[in-house]
């Protein structure tokens, strides 16, 4: 969807009688905030709760988009701030990484068979857990298809350089806490 | 190459945002460390783009389900404050007009005259033991109009639905 595809679709939500507008703009987006949002929750009833207050948050705001950026930026930004304003109220509690007594350390470069998809991205969410909120967004929209480093940067209001350097040290801090 | 060089290449490597340089290359074939780091970063890599990312088939629905909710309860909280102010006011006139009658003396004046009329006998009615002629008329507009106030509510399209 190009940004004049985009705006034709923002003044059919803000004049439309009906949903159908919205429902095609939620059909559109769907994907892009469920995925974000689903890798920051790890759950899928909390992803549920969340992609749809994004949503909520998009159907207040389109009255005020102006379209100086991206709807699909502007989205992201409504993400990070619902994702942020979530783990605020929820005061986190710090997740060890520490595999627990009874389980044996996983390497994640060793070559085990036993060393399963599953149990890597659920140390891989716990490593996530404890990472800053810009750093947990960058990681959890980075890898969704067709995510740009340019839209990130846009969303988060940082140059691109730092959005780069962002991504890097989040990605050597997960390997770490993953090694330890 | 050594080792603290090789490491800052890794994240960009296993990510495919550099292309590895030969150096890198030959210092990771001999390197057991650095083969290993750069093995955990791909696999890191690799759970990260993995991750399923499709919303429920149901969702779209789900969402427009939850903004007709809310904008329910949002109209909801409008029409009981509606309605309260409405009753506040009423209220509010009908103790001004009590306060003015007593200032200018007019609501004593209407107390005699009840008082009066209390007095004349009143006519047993028509009816076997019913109501007075004038305290069932006047029951009989309330009713009408409670029916006609709640028609006139529903027949307005999509009024209250949730």
């Amino acid at each position: 969807m190009d940004q004049s595809d985009e705006q034709t679709l923002v003044e059919r939500c803000r004049g439309g009688q009906d949903d159908s507008a919205f429902a095609e703009l939620v059909d559109h987006y769907k994907d892009l905030v469920y995925g974000v949002v689903y890798r920051l929750a790890r759950d899928r009833g909390q992803a549920d709760d969340l992609a749809q207050e994004v949503f909520f948050k998009v159907h207040r705001g389109l009255p005020y988009f102006r379209g100086d950026a991206r709807l699909s930026t502007w989205i992201y930004r409504i993400v990070y701030n619902v994702c942020c304003e979530e783990r605020a109220r929820r005061h986190p509690v710090e997740v060890p990484l520490d595999p627990g007594v009874g389980r044996r350390p996983i390497d994640p470069g060793a070559p085990d068979a036993a060393f399963g998809e599953l149990e890597l991205r659920d140390r891989l969410a716990r490593a996530m857990a404890g990472l800053p909120d810009n750093y947990r967004f960058l990681l959890a929209a980075h890898y969704l298809e067709g995510v740009q480093y340019e839209a990130l940067a846009a969303a988060l209001g940082l140059p691109l350089g730092t959005v780069k350097t962002h991504l890097f040290r989040a990605r050597r801090m997960l390997r770490e806490r993953l090694d330890a | 190459m050594t080792c603290g060089e090789a490491e800052d290449l890794i994240e960009p490597v296993a990510s495919g945002d550099v292309t590895p340089p030969a150096d890198f290359s030959s210092h990771v074939a001999e390197c057991r460390r650095c083969a290993a780091a750069l093995a955990a970063a791909e696999r890191i890599e690799r759970a990260l783009a993995g991750e399923p990312a499709a919303a429920p088939v149901h969702f779209t629905q789900a969402v427009l389900a939850s903004l007709r909710r809310r904008r329910w309860q949002h109209e909801e909280r409008i029409d009981r404050a509606f309605n309260l102010t409405i009753a506040a006011a009423i209220v509010t006139v009908a103790l001004g007009i009590v306060a003015l009658l007593n200032a200018s003396g007019v609501a004593q004046m209407l107390l005699v005259a009840i008082d009066t009329l209390s007095e004349i006998p009143q006519q047993s009615p028509p009816w076997p033991g019913g109501y007075s002629l004038p305290v069932a008329s006047i029951t009989g507009a309330f009713v009408a109009t409670a029916v006609f106030i709640w028609w006139w509510a529903e027949r307005r399209p999509g009024y209250g639905e949730p």
